[in-house]
């Protein structure tokens, strides 16, 4: 049995949200992915053991910032630690305005992933 | 005191072009980056020189509305009405927070000669005004005029003003502050089409930025993640694959650079003059404004077999 909650990883590149799925449970952590704001919802109502959602900012159909936005509206998961990635320079300042617990901004290095990972599963 | 809009040389021949009877109308057409080259040049507030001079400083004195011009400026670039766009003051004052707002405007703005006082209370503007056309009338002796400020289909705003004394406002004078007007309209028209410019440049960056550093975030993490762990022969595979995905997306997007590249070296590459004709010759789509002021007629050719011409009986002047 795992005792450490999973990764959700939420974008609509499939060979990012692959990668990350991949190196994440290379290491260890328990990983899932959703292509897009509206799957990643699914996900969160099919399974309570998400510990950080990782969250692409721009995605078609439900936003990153949209999917932040309403998760945290929602008492259900407004405690599960949000995490956005975006190629934006801004994306920690966006981040911080629309309510997310931390940023990576891309090209993000294997190092930084593997950090972020540990800070919210593992804690 | 000057109570009558003359040039410096004299009355203002009907019709006149302005940029021949007050070199200052120039700032104004340069028009295609609006309120911002307004702002950053010398004269910050060519508008209110202009009324001054042609107007002179009593009814400059009283030149109405924009109390607040951040606002105004906000206003105007957003595309929204805005009330009055002529600036009547630069006192010491607004001149700080022009050069907060703007950051090049220099300090000689300033100048306790330029602080002009603005009269007290609001002018009511006639509400045909508002509507859309010029009004003059009088009111406890004073003689008002005001001109809107007419963009594409639209008031964008309104221009008032007021002489105390010694002059009654009449058809010339409107026809020379309709011009002024006119010309105010298209800098901040053209202000906005400058910030829309702006944002969907900001757009596009975002967007190439997020497409380039997508796959090389891809190929960032699944290198090391090759290099670091025993993986399985499935998962080495998968990243491998990856990686090959991305690197052909990198260089698609280097691909599709150098041909939006090649596309905008081609736009409006040809445009030709003759007499009064005014020739564009463009492979892509043209977005262009005219002055009445200038030439005849303007021909815009795009594609083969999409070509439109028009045709104007007033001067007209194309702008890339």
């Amino acid at each position: 049995m795992n005792a450490l909650g999973a990764v959700l990883v939420v974008d609509d590149d499939p060979d990012l949200r692959e990668t990350i799925t991949l190196v994440l449970e290379a290491e260890g952590y328990p990983t899932v992915g959703a292509r897009g704001g509206l799957e990643a919802v699914q996900v969160l109502h099919a399974r309570d053991d998400v510990a950080v959602i990782l969250v692409d900012l721009r995605m078609p159909g439900m936003t990153g910032m949209e999917l932040v936005e309403q998760l945290k509206d929602d008492p259900a998961f407004a405690r599960i630690p949000v995490v956005v990635m975006s190629g934006d320079n801004a994306a920690c300042a966006i981040a911080r305005a629309i309510g997310a617990d931390d940023c990576l901004v891309k090209p993000i290095e294997l190092p930084a992933l593997l950090a972020t990972a540990d800070r919210y599963v593992r804690r | 005191m000057c109570s009558r809009i003359v040039s410096q040389n004299g009355a203002v021949p009907p019709g006149a072009p302005l940029a021949a009877i007050e070199p200052r109308f120039a700032v104004l057409e340069v028009g295609a980056a609006g309120i911002m080259a307004l702002a950053a040049g010398n004269d910050f507030d060519p508008l209110g020189s202009v009324t001054e001079r042609l107007v002179g400083r009593p009814a400059r004195e009283a030149l109405e509305g924009a109390p607040d011009l951040e606002r105004l400026v906000a206003r105007a670039f957003e595309g929204r009405p805005v009330d009055v766009a002529a600036v009547a003051s630069c006192g010491p004052t607004r001149a700080a927070r022009i050069q907060v707002l703007f950051g090049q405007v220099p300090a000689a703005v300033g100048s306790p000669d330029r602080d002009l006082r603005f009269t007290p209370g609001r002018l009511e503007i006639p509400a045909e005004v508002r509507a859309g056309r010029s009004s003059v009338w009088t009111k406890d002796g004073t003689s008002l005029m005001g001109v809107p400020l007419l963009g594409r289909g639209a008031v964008l705003g309104e221009m008032v003003f007021r002489v105390e004394r010694g002059h009654r406002y009449d058809d010339e004078d409107v026809g020379l502050v309709e011009e002024l007007a006119r010309r105010s309209a298209l800098a901040i028209e053209n202000a906005g089409l400058y910030r829309e410019a702006l944002r969907v440049r900001e757009e596009f960056l975002s967007i190439a930025a997020h497409e380039i550093r997508t796959p090389t975030t891809t190929i960032h993490l699944a290198v090391p993640g090759l290099q670091g762990k025993e993986l399985s022969g499935e998962v080495a595979g998968k990243l491998l694959a990856a990686i090959e995905r991305e690197d052909r997306r990198l260089a698609q997007l280097v691909e599709l650079v150098q041909i939006a590249r090649n596309v905008c070296e081609r736009l409006a590459t040809e445009r030709t003059r003759s007499g009064s004709a005014i020739t564009l010759d463009s492979d892509a789509q043209v977005v262009g404004t005219w002055d009445r002021s200038l030439g005849g007629t303007v021909r815009v050719r795009s594609s083969p077999g999409r070509g439109a011409e028009f045709t104007v009986e007033l001067p007209m002047e194309v702008r890339r």
